[in-house]
């Protein structure tokens, strides 16, 4: 129920814990990640080298390192693995998750589960 | 047990009629719209704003305005929700008669799950009635708003009215995504169409009509009567937007609306109905 305030770790050149107009809820930590005009809720881990865009992340979601993610929803308890775009390639996003009318990624467990048989 | 209202004067007024009344949130729907993101869960249950679920805002809307005696009706993947609930919003005193009950649907009436919105307080209208409210505050579960229900209430009883719809204004490009009504410049209600292409627009403003709110105040014994006539008819859908109310107009029953506005500046307030996976996003953000 009560979580710690969220954590921003790193701070190296392209490896910097940050965020920016955006809302952090309690638990999050952001590990040498930039998280940009996005709202993530309690307990979301984003990892190294991530970038964040204007996206919605939902409570638990884990973030690997080096990815980049822009426009979408990520469902609660997401593991996106490593090197994951989401976002950046239309085409791309519509094989494997489910887009909107405007261009919004929606991204769930079960769809990422489909994808690693 | 009739005790004299409090006049209008007396500071009571409004919170005697917001404890004289139960609040009923429809939580039953999946709300297809949001698609894989209402796969496990129904749609109220939906985290919202880093912090909430989207139902969190009725719900404090409720026990803010002094109404500490809410129903919530559920069918559809309920359990996060009612885990939720259970957590989350425990605080009330049984002592003074407050509570936020869960109701599953149960086929109260018949080997029936819930036939729509209408039909889900009709199974449950036993249980409505051992409450014994003077009114009845019929709340949809799925929108983002900061309301307080008392001016509401007050409005409905002021009025001598039957029903109370709450209404926002909205462009009238987006009429298909509402119940629109029509209303005379004394807001009593004429007309109401479900979802229509060319909508009733606001006399001198073309572009803006009126859009149900989901939300209604009813007396209690007439709530029950409409709910067992049309529970007999099986032409309807048994919903209170498409057959509940607009059977009313016909009659000579008094249905008003009431325009959810800033009190002091008139505007209108922040409404959203986060149906589509679009308006999710851009609410949340």
């Amino acid at each position: 129920m009560h979580q710690p305030p969220a954590k921003f770790v790193l701070d190296e050149e392209g490896r910097r814990g940050m965020a920016i107009n955006s809302m952090v809820s309690g638990g999050c930590i952001i590990s040498g990640a930039m998280v940009r005009e996005s709202l993530l809720f309690s307990d979301v881990r984003v990892e190294e080298r991530t970038i964040i865009e204007r996206s919605v992340i939902l409570p638990h979601a884990l973030i690997g390192g080096g990815c980049h993610i822009r426009g979408a929803i990520i469902d609660e308890g997401c593991d996106i693995p490593d090197g994951m775009r989401i976002g950046l390639d239309r085409a791309e996003d519509a094989q494997r998750f489910l887009v909107t009318e405007k261009g919004v990624v929606l991204v769930t467990s079960d769809m990422l589960r489909r994808l690693s048989p | 047990m009739s005790r004299q209202p409090a006049r209008a004067s007396s500071g009571r007024y409004v919170s005697r009629l917001t404890g004289g009344t139960l609040a009923v949130i429809m939580a039953g729907g999946r709300g297809e719209r949001l698609k894989d993101l209402t796969e496990h869960r129904c749609k109220p249950a939906t985290p919202f704003g880093g912090k909430f679920r989207i139902v969190d805002f009725v719900l404090s809307n409720c026990v803010n305005s002094g109404i500490r005696q809410i129903s919530i009706l559920t069918q559809y993947k309920a359990q996060s929700l009612i885990a939720h609930v259970q957590r989350g919003w425990s605080y009330l005193r049984g002592e003074f008669g407050e509570f936020v009950e869960t109701i599953p649907a149960q086929q109260q009436k018949g080997p029936v799950w819930y036939r729509g919105t209408a039909d889900a307080v009709h199974q449950n209208i036993d249980l409505i009635l051992s409450h014994r409210p003077k009114h009845v505050l019929v709340l949809a579960g799925d929108h983002i708003y900061k309301m307080d229900y008392g001016p509401m209430i007050a409005y409905h009883v002021e009025k001598g009215a039957d029903i109370t719809v709450g209404v926002v204004e909205v462009p009238a490009s987006e009429s298909r995504h509402f119940g629109v009504l029509t209303a005379t410049e004394w807001n009593r209600v004429t007309r109401f169409s479900e979802k229509p292409a060319v909508p009733d627009t606001l006399p001198g403003r073309p572009d803006t009509i009126l859009a149900s709110m989901g939300i209604y105040v009813f007396n209690t014994r007439l709530l029950q009567r409409l709910l067992e006539e049309d529970a007999a008819d099986d032409t309807s859908a048994h919903d209170f937007g498409k057959n509940i109310i607009p059977k009313t107009l016909s009659s000579t029953l008094q249905v008003f609306a009431y325009p959810f506005q800033d009190v002091k500046t008139r505007a209108q307030s922040y409404w959203r109905d986060v149906g589509t996976l679009d308006a999710y996003y851009e609410a949340n953000l």
